[in-house]
């Protein structure tokens, strides 16, 4: 985790940390939040990377992800005067709202189609809109596929473990399940990812 | 789990992605819900209010570009604001003021000299309805561009030839280079993106040598781009007072575009911006962008699905109907990439040595050409073919693409590889 990235956890380890514009706020974040308006913009700034980067890892779409990032900031506007708890609950409740509005916007056939549809234009560019004809673009591509083609909340899980870093047991805290729950839905997701791929017939074998 | 389940695991891990954040989305969405919640607080939110309409406009492309573009701009030239508070609270700036500094902003008038040390003129005029509909005039001993009404004519004195372009936003990448030097100077726009998409985004404020007053100072560099800017604002008016380009990342030898007076708000008549074709001038229509973007697309799309004999006819067509775009370039190197991909390795050899030969050193498209020559070479056993074409790669990478990707990547690699020990 980066310096200016924000905590999981909640513990602001360095005022720098709050990133640009916002300042620092003396004692509980959260009843700060609840009284000023501009501490409660601070507040969601600083974990607005979090949760950004957590949307890219869903949707594989900068442009998408800032949409859905944004309406994820706009419901904690509108839930922030009932949400109870401390920094680290808050913290919960927004991965838990990140998690359902990525689930929700996914769940949309169209939007999913767009996504596949924009990837399958990226691949083949890595920046400069030339086409990359090599087998490990092509493998990407194949996999963001598979991964978009899993059901929301496997696909949640696999960003959670493989590109936020998490342990079985947060993501369990987090999506509302049992490790053990969490630990079989992964294998499975992994199992149907690993099935895909082996279609899709690029890169390495995995059948 | 199984050997294939850690297989995907590694890829999974290994999986590259764009997720850097923007920081202007981030300052334009901190700025929404702060109001939002201000509305919310003051309104209880009975009803749909700001924070609706905010998502609607986040949500909007338009929307989140202008609230980007506002927050950059207001973090670009509201740094004098901003450093006017001595203990850092209370700041006194906000988006609304600094929008407002922009619009009031409507001609803009630079002298400044080009990489040559030729004098330059540019003057450019807001449109009533600030829509994007400004008019600008660009004046070299060379070269006048004139773009007003959605047609940009380029003419070349030299030549007696004028270029005529349907619409501003101008394709290819020589043609883009032209728009981007004069819509560096238009404003607001590029300057939002500037900040978004710096590698290095630094400000200082100091004593003005040239003017005796305190100055904020801005560079930035985009090594992906070649090219880097810096920037003089004056904190008073916070609007930019001199800059410089660089058609290089770090701001290496002498700028390209120079601007070394920009005055606002002169009196600019509307006749500047009227163009005339001259008497015996040769006019050459540039436009048809759609009809080639379409027709690239189209070939795009044959290669997709692996049609690769259809998506060679079509490539060629782009060659053929628009050697002049940089995407000609492109094409070319699809053809040979189309022709390797069908077994035909001589054919695929030939296409991207033509490629290279027409379009030595097309930066942000001709290394892509050198490197799958380069692979062809090194698979038909001609070693130092490889080596020089792989190196041709590397070299054109540089200030370009990026040390870790394709296809500077590769091509350093495959010349380790070849020239190392057996």
């Amino acid at each position: 985790m980066t310096a200016h990235e924000g905590d999981l956890n909640g513990s602001i380890r360095n005022v720098s940390d709050l990133g640009p514009g916002a300042r620092p706020v003396e004692g509980d974040r959260i009843s700060q939040a609840r009284r000023d308006p501009a501490a409660f913009a601070d507040l969601c700034q600083r974990h607005y990377d979090r949760v950004f980067r957590y949307c890219v890892h869903r949707l594989f779409a900068r442009d998408t992800a800032e949409d859905v990032t944004s309406t994820v900031f706009l419901k904690v506007v509108g839930g922030f005067d009932g949400f109870r708890g401390g920094e680290q609950d808050f913290v919960r409740w927004l991965w838990r709202i990140a998690t359902n509005t990525v689930n929700a916007h996914l769940r949309k056939t169209a939007r999913r189609e767009r996504l596949l549809g924009t990837l399958a234009s990226e691949v083949r560019t890595e920046n400069t809109g030339i086409p990359v004809a090599d087998e490990a673009a092509e493998t990407r591509l194949a996999l963001k596929r598979a991964i978009l083609g899993l059901k929301p909340r496997h696909q949640a899980i696999i960003a959670l473990r493989f590109f936020e870093d998490m342990s079985v047991s947060e993501i369990a805290a987090l999506t509302g399940g049992s490790p053990s729950t969490v630990r079989s839905q992964l294998s499975r997701a992994l199992a149907r990812l690993r099935r895909d791929m082996a279609r899709s017939g690029v890169g390495r074998e995995f059948g | 789990m199984s050997d294939s389940n850690h297989d995907i695991e590694a890829l999974l891990q290994d999986l590259p992605l764009d997720d850097v954040p923007d920081p202007a989305h981030r300052a334009g969405l901190r700025e929404m819900l702060y109001r939002a919640r201000v509305e919310h607080v003051t309104r209880n939110a009975a009803q749909p209010g700001l924070a609706a309409r905010a998502g609607a406009l986040l949500r909007r492309r338009t929307g989140r570009l202008a609230t980007a573009l506002a927050a950059a701009v207001v973090a670009a030239l509201g740094v004098g604001l901003l450093t006017r508070s001595p203990d850092g609270a209370g700041v006194a700036w906000g988006m609304e003021n600094a929008i407002a500094a922009l619009q009031d902003v409507r001609t803009i008038h630079i002298n400044g000299l080009t990489k040559s040390g030729a004098p330059f003129d540019c003057w450019v005029k807001a449109g009533d309805d600030r829509s994007g509909s400004d008019s600008l005039r660009y004046e070299t001993d060379s070269e006048v561009v004139v773009m007003r009404d959605n047609v940009t004519y380029v003419y070349l004195p030299k030549r007696n030839e004028v270029r005529m372009m349907e619409g501003r936003l101008l394709q290819g990448v020589r043609v883009w280079q032209l728009a981007l030097r004069l819509r560096l100077w238009v404003g607001d726009n590029l300057l939002g993106e500037l900040m978004a998409h710096a590698d290095r985004w630094e400000v200082s404020r100091r004593r003005d040598e040239q003017t005796g007053r305190n100055a904020v100072f801005v560079t930035c560099d985009y090594p992906r781009l070649g090219m880097s800017f810096w920037f003089v604002f004056d904190p008073a008016t916070q609007l930019i007072q001199r800059a410089r380009q660089w058609h290089t990342s770090e701001r290496r030898g002498r700028p390209d575009y120079e601007a070394i007076r920009i005055a606002y708000n002169e009196r600019v008549p509307d006749e500047l911006f009227a163009f005339q074709i001259p008497k015996g001038a040769k006019v050459i229509d540039a436009s048809g962008t759609e009809d080639r973007r379409s027709l690239l697309h189209e070939a795009e799309r044959l290669y997709e699905n692996r049609e690769l004999p259809s998506a060679i006819a079509v490539y060629r067509q782009v060659y053929q109907q628009y050697p002049e775009w940089s995407y000609a370039a492109h094409a070319l190197t699809m053809i040979g990439i189309c022709h390797r991909l069908s077994g035909q390795d001589d054919k695929a050899t030939d296409s991207l040595e033509r490629t290279v030969q027409e379009y030595p050193d097309l930066r942000g498209w001709s290394e892509t050409a050198w490197f799958y020559l380069g692979r062809q070479y090194a698979e038909s056993g001609r070693k130092t073919n490889a080596i020089e074409a792989f190196g041709k790669c590397v070299a054109l990478c540089q200030g370009v693409r990026e040390p870790g990707k394709f296809p500077w990547k590769a091509a350093r690699e495959a010349v380790e590889k070849l020239t190392g020990p057996p």
